[in-house]
């Protein structure tokens, strides 16, 4: 690694100060699973990292209201074992158990996979599709953000100088609408997603009322598939209605390369993520 | 384990784990192009940085080329001189006052290159006009083999079905936890201690003189504890070039490989292309069997040809075939080298042959189980290559394997739904205690001291792995003087003191080693009769040995320790300590296998394993799922339960990754998953169930009827599902791994058909 | 740049002057002399260097020193007392969950560390909890064996009731 300064704030106030005065070398510091990986392979021109931990306001997961605010320093490890969580959207805790291992999910956070913007990273997915947004706070005040414009690429976040994404604020489905994940890796444990697809979906009197259908791992930023859940808007889901929809959701990508795995075989599993996220979602709203 | 207690509370020290006073650390700057002309080099900026002592660069290494021990074809250097032949290549190595500090050296060093056009495939790598890897050679093919037994165009002639196929294998990579390392000092009379964790010490003394430009007697290698090796952990660049940057550091240095320069620049498994054609008659007897490899050596030579004779013969062994013919290329592409690997291009030719086998049960419309046990090899037979099975436990492995996965049951019984279910059987022999390629010497010696406290410490050059062969070693010791196993310790191979030996590879540890030290603990135990009977009065040949005491057999009173007799000794040689010797020099085996033919008996003793799985394959996402693995092992006899239990399930599981998830994926020469988090090694959840059955066919030529067990337990793994895969679908798979894409792909090709 | 910190480790006080790039890793092997933590990937994907973090298992690779300033951390020297094993240790003895021992203190601490949240895991449990480890030697059944064994040892008698040492 290139030496670099840190420093720890105590503080939100603190930390966006420290980090508007660094300037662009700065970056926050949060479980260092992914960050500390880019600065032992040279790839990150950091100067300085604003270690966050410490902040209070940037802990705990709490219910506002019809949305959870997710503290952005949440380790994967606490979204698993978060009975909150569980009740009010267990999608998050599936996507959180599919990354890694016990050790790098009680370091890496819900903060970090997101600022990181990996194309793979579980969280995204799961959390564009149930409408979540980022709260982000700066010297000159906070603001809010959704999570699908917040991502704007590969390693590239809609993230200003000087800012620090304090919580995530995920709506919680409604009693009648549920949130499904599913991905495909080229082993099954601990490896990294090779395309993944999230299926939120409303219902109402047995018919789909509201669909949302999001893609990741596979092209450079999650997708909305508009089509697809046009589709299913207003159908009652079958196992023929999924399968129609999951063939829309992969028609025009433009996948990112991935050198373990054919363009080909990754657009057929996505078309069978989708698939299994829409029947996994559709079997809970009508459970 | 002799050792556990220390690895359990982390006090083992490795090779990582040296640290000498004073010591710099060194890194390595690598060629990022597969082959490219070296213009110029600039070290100054890199020498400019605080911290930084000094810079090597291919002026700075001897001119002569060198190669590992035993083989002809000089082709390395420690730095790349003219030029680069893959990415990962040697150009420049610093020493630092840290890692750190090299490390931002390494990167300020300013290569100008002009690249080279540059071949990465075996069969391009053949045609005339090809990029040539090293001109001087004149060809890219680094070496070639061809021989034949009987008559096998007459044997194709006649034969009632045959079988023709073309197999491609994967760069599959040891994955051992502990990465390459090496520590090196020279002291002031110009002599090298090198730190290194090396399977075979011996050979590291002679190749790294050759490559260093010194004589051996000015290199003394101390072995270091291994964090597994699995072939890997043989000669490695790292460890001459570490020297090379102490002596012009003028301090001891320490260089540690990074786990992107384990994958990108040490010596994975070796590629092959098979082109193999099998014969049999309709009783379904095997009647003659061809093979073409087209193998891929990578950037340089190593042990490759070694390697492709294995996978052309080997598996050949394993039946009464009479008609053969085998037929080896192998070539230079602009890759990472190659090199040995648990099974030694064994499992290459077995997916190749064992493959064959089941297509050409298919024609002849028998079983596949049936064809095996029909044609097998059985104790006493001379095979068709010469080797003399001086013991062959090969139709009971067959026999317990298929029945552990139900075979009759359940061959066939594939269901219709989306999910699959079929077994496959693989058998393998391997050697145990390969014929060294060593001209001048072949077995192993060994010494024991006992000490007037009763402890006794075994040295031999045959190294720990970490697969527990010091422990078997105390053991066969304990065994033959009476001590018990916990007063036996084994000494770290050091070359200035161990007796002089060729190392743990080709599964020689058990079997060279082990009778070895057992000729030295009879030794041992003949001196401590001499003195006992003199003591008790009675004739050496009635004194009995057991827990550290001698005693007079049939009277247990008259008795002195172990400890006693040796203290007399010592006290009656001037405080000398009573040493056992012992040397093993496997008879019956000719000097050296026949150049040209390859003719001749290769080991004192081969091992056999098969291996059946049921697998039950998606038929939606071509996954395949192993359900159950039933390994059945000749290995002699079982001298450690525990260890042996150990070795098949670690092999297994590194068989599974090579038939299922396991590949270096290189692209334009660039490895493109150099991590394990792009490397899908098995992890626990991943692991399925496993039965294990060891057949003791008590081997004469092995101590106590031992054979060797670590390298044929991953030999049959991949082939095994890949044939269940083909019982499972109807579809055969022709490369590894075997990836659900694989599997789609060729379901798909089916239908269409 | 270089930081002043102070860490306990396996009970005892560390002060040290360090730079703000060293890992707990580096700094645990180099600036301590505790080598039974080992680097095998450097990356957070095999499990060799897993120290406990105030009790929590974390990989030390992918920890700065400067991050622990004020914690507690376990390693692998600080499990036995004195010469007494602790019960993971002994069990992996007994067992013969060991090979090259490359992993085994990686291990150990990962079994430890579940054992001490989830006395009674299940295998499935098990698996989970080392599944960040890898070992190339043993193929993981006799340590996951060893962990087990090692949860029925720490409840002994409790064993004969069925409750403990549930299997799946």
């Amino acid at each position: 690694m290139r030496d670099f300064e840190y420093c720890r704030p105590q503080s939100l106030k603190e930390a966006v100060t420290v980090l508007a005065e660094k300037g662009k070398g700065a970056y926050p510091l949060a479980g260092g699973t992914d960050i500390l990986i880019e600065l032992k392979r040279r790839r990150l021109p950091a100067s300085c990292l604003v270690d966050i931990k410490a902040i209070p306001e940037l802990r705990g997961i709490e219910r506002e209201g019809d949305a959870l605010r997710i503290g952005a320093l949440t380790t994967h490890s606490e979204l698993l074992g978060s009975s909150l969580i569980q009740e009010t959207v267990p999608v998050i805790a599936h996507a959180a158990r599919q990354m890694a291992f016990p050790e790098i999910r009680n370091r890496g956070t819900i903060g970090g996979n997101i600022c990181n913007a990996y194309p793979a990273a579980d969280l995204v997915p799961p959390l564009i599709a149930l409408g979540s947004s980022v709260l982000l706070a700066s010297a000159s005040g906070q603001r809010e953000v959704g999570v699908a414009e917040f991502v704007l690429g590969s390693r590239q976040i809609a993230i200003l100088p000087g800012e620090v994404l304090v919580a995530v604020k995920v709506p919680v489905p409604v009693s009648n609408a549920a949130c499904a994940y599913a991905r495909a890796s080229t082993r099954k444990t601990g490896g990294i997603a090779a395309t993944s697809a999230a299926a939120y979906l409303s219902a109402d009197g047995g018919v789909c009322r509201q669909a949302r259908i999001v893609l990741g791992a596979i092209e450079a930023k999650p997708r909305f598939v508009a089509e697809a859940a046009g589709y299913l808007e207003g159908t009652s889901i079958s196992e023929d209605v999924a399968k129609a929809a999951a063939k829309m959701s992969v028609s025009g990508l433009s996948p990112i390369v991935d050198p373990r795995l054919s363009v080909q075989y990754r657009s057929y599993m996505t078309e069978l993520m989708v698939r299994q996220a829409v029947l996994e979602a559709w079997a809970e709203v009508n459970r | 384990m002799i050792d556990a207690r220390e690895k359990v509370t982390g006090k083992l020290e490795y090779g990582t784990d040296v640290v000498l006073p004073g010591m710099l650390h060194g890194k390595v700057l690598r060629s990022p192009l597969p082959h490219a002309r070296i213009l110029n080099i600039d070290v100054s900026k890199a020498l400019r940085l605080l911290g930084v002592r000094t810079v090597v660069t291919g002026a700075d290494a001897p001119a002569m080329p060198y190669t590992v021990a035993g083989q002809v074809l000089y082709d390395e250097h420690l730095l790349a001189r003219e030029k680069v032949r893959y990415i990962g290549d040697e150009v420049a190595a610093v020493a630092a006052t840290d890692p750190d500090v090299a490390e931002e050296a390494v990167s300020l060093i300013e290569v100008e290159y002009e690249p080279l056009p540059a071949v990465f495939d075996p069969e391009e790598a053949m045609q005339e006009g090809a990029p040539l890897v090293h001109e001087a050679h004149g060809s890219n093919i680094a070496n070639y083999m061809n021989f034949s037994r009987g008559d096998v165009e007459a044997a194709f002639a006649r034969a009632d079905a045959i079988y023709e196929g073309r197999y491609v294998t994967n760069l599959q990579h040891h994955g051992y936890i502990e990465p390459h390392s090496a520590v090196a000092e020279w002291d002031s009379s110009g002599r090298l201690t090198l730190y290194i964790p090396m399977q075979a010490p011996t050979l590291a003394r002679m190749t790294y003189a050759s490559a260093l430009g010194i004589s051996p007697e000015r290199i003394r290698v101390v072995q270091c504890h291994i964090g597994g090796a699995f072939g890997g952990k043989l000669e490695y660049k790292l460890h001459p070039l570490c020297a090379l940057v102490a002596l012009k550091a003028g301090r001891p240095v320490k260089m540690v490989n990074t786990r992107r320069e384990e994958f990108t620049a040490s010596l994975p498994r070796m590629p092959m292309v098979m082109y193999i054609k099998v014969a049999g008659l309709a009783d379904g007897t095997i009647i003659g069997k061809s093979l073409r490899v087209v193998a891929d050596n990578g950037a340089y030579n190593n042990y490759g040809p070694g390697i492709m004779l294995s996978a052309l013969l080997r598996h050949d062994n394993l039946y009464r075939i009479p008609n053969l013919h085998a037929e080896g290329i192998l070539l230079y592409t602009n890759k990472v080298a190659t090199g040995p690997f648990r099974g030694f291009g064994n499992p290459q030719g077995i997916f190749a042959f064992e493959s064959a086998l089941d297509m050409l049960a298919e024609k002849l419309g028998v079983d596949p189980v049936g064809l095996r046990l029909k044609n097998a090899s059985q104790k006493d037979d001379l095979t068709s290559h010469g080797w003399k099975l001086s013991s062959c436990g090969l139709s009971e492995c067959i026999r317990s394997a298929a029945g552990a996965v139900n075979w009759t049951g359940k061959r066939g019984a594939h269901g219709t739904g989306r999910k699959r279910r079929g077994v496959g059987i693989a058998c393998c022999l391997h050697v145990s205690g390969n014929r060294s390629f060593l001209p001048f010497f072949d077995g192993s010696s060994a010494y024991i001291r006992i000490n007037q406290e009763g402890k006794a410490k075994i040295f031999t050059s045959e190294t720990d792995l970490g697969q527990g062969s010091r422990t078997t070693f105390a053991q066969i010791a304990a065994e033959e003087i009476g001590l018990n196993v916990e007063d036996i310790a084994v000494a770290l191979v050091d070359t200035d003191i161990s007796p002089h030996g060729m190392g743990t590879w080709g599964d020689r540890a058990t079997t060279l080693g082990g009778n070895a030290i057992r000729a030295a603990a009879i030794d041992a135990r003949r001196q401590l009769n001499e003195i006992a009977a003199a003591d008790l009065e009675a004739n050496p040949k009635d004194i009995v040995a057991e827990n550290g005491r001698l005693y007079v057999a049939g009277a247990p009173d008259r008795s002195i320790t172990i400890a006693e007799a040796a203290k007399i000794f010592s006290y009656k040689q001037a405080g000398a300590i009573l040493t056992g010797q012992g040397s093993y020099v496997p008879d019956d085996i000719v000097s050296v296998i026949d150049p040209k033919t390859k003719y001749g008996n290769i080991s004192v003793a081969y091992p056999y394993a098969v291996q059946a799985v049921e697998v039950e394959v998606d038929t939606q996402t071509g996954e395949i799922e192993i359900l159950n693995l039933a390994a059945a092992h000749d290995l002699g006899r079982v001298i450690n339960p525990s260890a042996a239990r150990g070795q098949v399930e670690g092999a297994v599981a590194q068989g599974i990754g090579y038939g299922l998830t396991e590949e270096m994926k290189v692209e334009n020469g660039k490895v493109r998953n150099a991590s394990f988090k792009r490397y899908d090694v098995l992890r626990a959840p991943d692991m399925p169930k496993m039965t294990i059955e060891f057949v003791e066919s008590n081997d004469p030529n092995g101590p106590f009827g031992a054979k060797g067990l670590a390298e044929p337990a991953l030999n049959p793994t991949a082939t095994a599902i890949a044939n269940a895969v083909h019982d499972a679908i109807g579809v055969r798979l022709h490369e590894l791994p075997l990836t659900p894409e694989r599997v789609l792909v060729a379901l798909r090709k089916k239908t269409e058909v | 740049m270089r930081y002043e910190i102070t860490v306990k480790v396996n009970g005892e006080d560390y002060e040290a002057y360090i730079p703000a790039r060293r890992t707990l890793l580096d700094f645990l092997r180099d600036d301590l002399g505790l080598r039974g933590t080992k680097k095998g990937c450097d990356e957070g994907d095999c499990g060799s260097c897993v120290v406990l973090l105030d009790g929590t298992p974390v990989n030390s690779c992918m920890v700065l020193a400067v991050e622990v300033n004020g914690r507690e951390v376990t390693t692998i020297e600080g499990l036995a007392k004195g010469d007494e094993l602790h019960l993971v240790q002994r069990a992996f003895v007994e067992q013969g969950a060991i090979q090259c021992g490359y992993c085994t203190p990686g291990m150990v601490l990962a079994g430890k560390a579940l054992l001490d949240v989830n006395p009674h895991p299940t295998t499935t449990e098990i698996k989970e909890a080392i599944s960040g480890h890898l070992c190339r030697c043993t193929g993981y059944g006799a340590i996951v064996e060893a962990i087990q064994a090692a949860a029925e040892s720490m409840d002994g008698g409790q064993r004969a009731s069925g409750k403990t040492g549930r299997s799946d």
